[in-house]
């Protein structure tokens, strides 16, 4: 070091002692004390690209050995410091912090923020991204393209402008035209020109002059919003600039100096006689119409590769350009023009983006029901971007609901809203589409009632209503989506997830069915589904109408979140897979252990009811594969077993979801089954407490070795059974490939 | 931080062991041409742990394996093959054994190129070392499966070979053959934007005066890569790597390219047979009076791009008559880089910390050509650097420090 060391404090010094043993170092050259600074001043070693090495300077400006000032805020290393340049480096490259000519150049070396780096890494991680940093200026490699472009940096940006940046860049991919017109509205947040928030009115108006009317500018009386002009400029097709360099424009000479550069003069000039045509000041108070005081120009300027954070070339970069109130027809060269900011308005595209989620065109999904479970729902998949919904329920929205639901509701004016209305407003200002309807879901189809989007790709049913799945499985017949049904149970301790087969092959009955039966084997779900430790209920309001499930917020969103992403899941892989898929997860809330269990059902055998027996038989797939296997197993002889299931009395179907093993002592011979029925009494007993008793003996399954129908015996057999039993029995036989129905 | 594209010469004495780190789609493919790994046991202060550094350049995949995704053998001598058959995973892929401490497990080979020297039967001029039969065993294992299951397997047991053989067992698999002049740009089945690979050899013996039967030293894989910055289609890098190919190889390429000059261009070139005379000159140094350089030669290897350097992967160079490597041949070398403002690095002498040994010399791969990398605190601290080595990029900021949260 040069001169003898100012005090500074330990920390400081030793931090220091360790940039001038860092290996880029040459030397510490000053060290100086200000207010609330210390600086370091070094002299850093950079490597350049071998082609530059003997100039000792790089095509791009960076010399061998740079001038590096450390900045150590006085609470270091509470705060970071950070690096400075020499004031006349380079400032045609990215990643250069915001800039005052004459002033010491602040590189950007780092996407996380450098207290953050010096937090997690130490004080050598900051050296190493400015050594990095340098050395790849030096070499031209600031810009990266799996990065992306670095927007152009503006130093003194004033204004915040909402617009719909994808919107504008979608239209820019699509459509050829030089110029678009917009709506340019904004509020002045003072007399300042400087303080000003503002929108972009998308889509645009069109390309012509005849798109911008008179009869839309001016100030709004109630709210002094101003309605201003905006032209949007764009490079032409086959340019490409790639030239990095900062924000030049600063008045309305060297504006109209960058739209030459970008070979747009003639139409801005153009286009600009026509906006002080029917907007200048003079023109508006012709019109007896208080004048706006601004327009804006903007440039959309293609890039070599898609800029940072977006998924387009096109920068898009906002001028503010005032009227003259002297001149009506030119605006004087050296009037101020300020960049402006254009601010990404919240958009599906953005939320695909942050979310890391991908979709080329959204997702239709109608959701039943709007509650706890199914607003978090439709959120969570809303804020992915890829989804836009219709959401159906007509319940409204109480005062309670707030402790457990998604929406937060908050005022008088909003409670008493549908579900429905108040999630389609939120979403909304997600700009993610939706419909509100609410209806009763039970009257879908019906002419009183209403119909689903035909385009609708799931039906989501998170309503956890049991006449709703009873509706949805036997008196809906043309839903235009796969249905999804999920289902919360034992205060949230269980989620379900049933996705029907293909063209119902599977139906969410069918699959409910076969929730039952995994209480058997499973004693975490027979304890959420039956354990008695199920939701208590209380009322809140008047009425007996107003009872709800007692359980906290957290409980739910735990599981809510996991069924989202299940759903999510699926729905991303798009499987067009026949089988019907169940997933259960269970989660013990003390420990908040979860797993998830997923199921694959084959598709369900189907025996009609007829004219002696008025029940229809839903054999389970898995059931079917059951059978089949085991009467495959020794084909020469015969099989079967005892088969178990629920049964419906309301719409009168037997679902068969259970097989029992046959009890030891049953006998297999080549021309008979024999059962022994020794023990099966308890195991009955045992499977009905366990299942609460939805689970219970249906009736017995044998094989017939060859393709004969079932025989004398088969009948006196279903006869006998069927005798003392108040349920249908059913018998099942599987002969000649294929399981019939025993009749007597 | 974005990936960028490396070159890493790892200092091994007399032998080749040259790791490119090409960033690709966000994704790094590890091609590794040659390797001169000792054995356990023989230590050496002055030495550079070849392995380790090998190993400390490499990822893991998600089954725990240390990968390249390209082996490239230019020829089987020993000093370019050493090592393989004790620190190379050799047979199915599905017999890989991750080790329990995870240290220095066998490096997985995702795809190997060869020359067609492996179906030669042995012979005087066709000796090989232990190492050599073992990669010439796992090659054809490699190309006796593509045969049986005539298309490419999976990662471990795909194979391309550079050259046709020239007695036709090549014939049935030209699918899997590059030829002279193709430009590859394909690593392990996966297309990458960036490379653009151009084959030169190994020539054919009819392309020799003499024809006769190759030696391995005319027989070396020879291939300039060019290489553009990670995200970039045009090539801002060439390299120019060619194994122990001897002059009369460079004579011909010369006559070949003459008039296409670009053809042997180079930002980097690794000197020939460890910088040895003979690659230069049909003369031999120690018993010629007056040792001749085959102009022809000189010119093939003189391409030299602005600011080129030519590294001599041998060990150090002394004023003696001792080749290779070679006194002489290294004045002929500097005489070029001279030229074009550019350097001649021997891998013996790069020690950038001041220590006894030899380090790593690492370019990175820019838009304006190769930059000598920088050391980072992360590469210097031997703890940080094995969380980045876990961690699956290796990237500055990843798999070392506390943990950054989110809220």
């Amino acid at each position: 070091m040069d001169n003898k060391q100012p005090e500074v404090f330990p920390s400081i010094q030793t931090a220091i002692e360790q940039i001038a043993n860092y290996s880029s170092v040459k030397r510490v050259k000053d060290v100086s004390v200000e207010q609330y600074t210390v600086t370091v001043e070094t002299e850093w070693g950079v490597k350049l690209p071998n082609m530059f090495r003997k100039q000792g300077i790089s095509g791009t400006g960076v010399r061998e050995v740079e001038t590096v000032y450390w900045c150590f805020p006085l609470d270091y290393p509470q705060s970071a410091p950070s690096p400075r340049l020499r004031p006349d480096f380079t400032t045609n490259l990215p990643h250069i912090n915001p800039h005052t000519p004459g002033e010491l150049v602040y590189p950007c070396i780092s996407e996380s923020s450098l207290v953050d780096l010096l937090h997690s890494m130490g004080l050598s991680a900051l050296l190493d991204a400015a050594s990095q940093w340098l050395n790849n200026a030096a070499a031209d490699e600031l810009h990266c393209p799996v990065q992306g472009w670095e927007h152009m940096r503006r130093d003194n940006t004033k204004g915040l402008i909402n617009a719909d940046t994808h919107a504008i860049r979608t239209d820019l991919e699509t459509s050829t035209d030089i110029v678009k017109f917009y709506n340019y509205r904004y509020y002045r947040l003072e007399s300042s020109d400087d303080l000003l928030m503002g929108e972009l009115v998308t889509p645009s108006l069109g390309t012509s002059n005849t798109v911008l009317k008179k009869k839309y500018l001016g100030v709004d009386n109630n709210t002094s919003i101003r309605n201003a002009p905006s032209i949007l400029l764009r490079t032409k097709d086959g340019r490409v600039f790639d030239e990095y360099q900062p924000e030049t424009v600063h008045n309305f000479r060297s504006l109209r100096g960058f739209a030459k550069d970008l070979g747009l003069q003639h139409a801005f000039d153009a286009r600009l006689r026509y906006i002080l045509t029917i907007s200048s000041p003079q023109s508006m108070q012709r019109q007896n119409k208080a004048p706006v005081e601004e327009f804006m120009v903007a440039f959309a300027v293609k890039r070599p590769f898609n800029l940072i954070g977006t998924e387009s070339p096109w920068e898009l970069l906002a001028y503010r350009v005032f009227f003259s109130l002297d001149n009506a027809e030119k605006i004087p060269d050296d009037s101020v023009v300020l960049p402006a900011q254009l601010i990404e308005r919240t958009c599906p595209q953005l939320l695909q983006a942050v979310s890391g989620e991908k979709a080329e065109k959204p997702v239709n999904l109608s959701l039943l029901g709007c509650g706890s479970l199914g607003s978090k729902v439709a959120l969570h998949l809303a804020k992915t971007g890829c989804y836009q919904f219709e959401l159906v329920d007509n319940d409204y929205f109480g005062s309670h609901n707030n402790a457990r639901h998604g929406l937060i509701v908050p005022n008088f004016s909003s409670l008493c809203f549908s579900k429905s209305q108040l999630l389609h407003r939120q979403l909304s200002s997600l700009n993610v589409g939706s419909r509100p309807i609410d209806k009763d879901i039970q009257s879908m189809g019906t002419k009183t009632g209403f119909s689903l989007n035909k385009k609708t790709d799931y039906v989501l049913d998170t309503t956890a209503s049991l006449p709703v799945r009873y509706y949805l499985s036997h008196h809906c017949d043309s839903l235009s989506g796969r249905l999804i049904q999920s289902t919360l149970y034992g205060k949230s301790t269980m989620g379900v997830v049933a996705l029907e087969g293909n063209s119902r092959s599977v139906r969410v009955d069918d699959i409910a069915s076969f929730v039952n039966t995994l209480c058997i084997g499973s004693e975490p779900i027979k304890r959420a589904m039956y354990g008695g430790d199920g939701p208590q209920h209380n009322h809140f309001g008047e009425g007996c109408g107003s009872v709800t499930t007692i359980m906290n917020d957290m409980d739910i969103s735990l599981m809510s979140a996991a069924i989202s992403s299940r759903v999510n899941a699926h729905i991303k892989n798009r499987s067009d897979i026949p089988e019907g898929i169940l997933h259960v997860g269970t989660i013990d809330h003390s420990s908040l252990d979860m797993v998830w269990t997923t199921y694959q059902i084959p598709p369900t055998l189907i025996i009609p009811k007829n004219n002696d027996f008025d029940w229809t038989v839903r054999v389970l797939g898995s059931v079917v594969k059951e059978i089949e296997e085991l009467s495959n197993d020794k084909p020469m002889l015969e099989n079967g077993g005892v088969i178990a299931g629920q049964v419906c009395h309301l719409s009168k179907t037997i679902y068969v979801n259970y097989l029992l093993d046959s009890p030891k002592g049953s006998m297999r011979t080549k021309d008979k089954f024999v059962l022994n029925v020794e023990g099966l009494a308890e195991d009955f007993e045992s499977i009905h407490e366990r299942t609460n008793g939805q689970i219970t003996f249906l009736g017995t399954w044998h094989s017939h070795t060859s393709a004969t129908p079932p025989s004398t015996i088969d009948k006196d057999s279903l006869k006998e059974l069927q005798i003392n039993y108040d349920l249908p029995i059913v018998m099942l036989t599987y002969t000649g490939g294929h399981i019939v129905r025993v009749e007597c | 931080m974005s990936k960028k594209s490396t070159i890493s010469h790892i200092p091994v004495g007399n032998g080749d062991m040259t790791l490119m780190k090409i960033a690709s789609n966000n994704i790094y493919h590890y091609v590794l041409v040659d390797m001169h790994i000792r054995q356990n046991g023989e230590s050496d202060e002055d030495k550079c742990d070849a392995l380790a550094a090998l190993h400390d350049l490499l990822e893991k995949d998600d089954e725990g394996r240390p990968y390249v995704d390209v082996l490239i053998l230019t020829h089987p001598d020993e000093d370019h093959i050493r090592g393989f058959r004790e620190n190379f995973h050799q047979g199915s892929p599905d017999d890989y054994v991750v080790s329990r401490d995870g240290e220095n497990d066998k490096i997985f080979v995702r795809e190997i190129w060869s020359s067609p020297l492996i179906f030669r039967r042995k012979s005087k001029n066709n000796s090989l070392c232990k190492d050599a039969i073992a990669f010439r065993d796992e090659a054809k294992r490699r190309v006796e499966l593509y045969k049986t299951e005539k298309k490419i397997g999976k990662q471990g047991d795909r194979i391309r070979l550079i050259g046709e053989d020239e007695d036709g067992k090549t014939d049935d698999i030209l699918d899997i053959v590059y030829q002279n002049e193709d430009v590859i740009d394909t690593l392990n089945e996966v297309y990458i934007n960036e490379l653009s690979a151009t084959v030169l050899g190994p020539l054919a013996s009819e392309e020799f005066e003499d024809d006769t039967s190759p030696d391995k030293n005319r027989s070396s894989i020879i291939i300039q890569w060019g290489l553009a910055s990670h995200g970039y289609t045009s090539p801002s890098n060439y390299i120019l790597l060619a194994g122990d190919a001897g002059v009369e190889v460079w004579d011909v390429l010369w006559g070949k390219y003459k008039n296409n000059t670009e053809i042997l261009q180079y930002d980097i070139l690794l000197a020939p047979h460890h910088c040895s005379w003979h690659t230069l000159s049909h003369d031999s140094f120690s018993d010629t009076d007056n040792p001749q350089v085959s102009a022809d030669a000189k010119s093939a290897l003189n391409e030299a791009r602005k600011g080129a350097v030519i590294v001599s992967s041998s060990n150090e160079i002394k004023n003696d008559k001792s080749d290779p490597p070679n006194y002489q041949a290294m004045n002929e070398y500097e005489s070029i880089t001279d030229g074009a403002d550019g350097t001649f690095q021997c891998l013996s002498d790069y020690k950038p910390s001041n220590g006894k040994t030899p380090e790593v010399l690492t370019y990175k791969l820019t838009n304006s050509g190769p930059q000598e990398e920088t050391k980072t605190s992360e590469e210097s601290s031997s703890t940080a650097k094995k969380a980045a080595r876990t961690a699956a990029t290796g990237t500055l900021f990843t798999g070392a420090g506390n943990a950054i949260g989110h809220g």
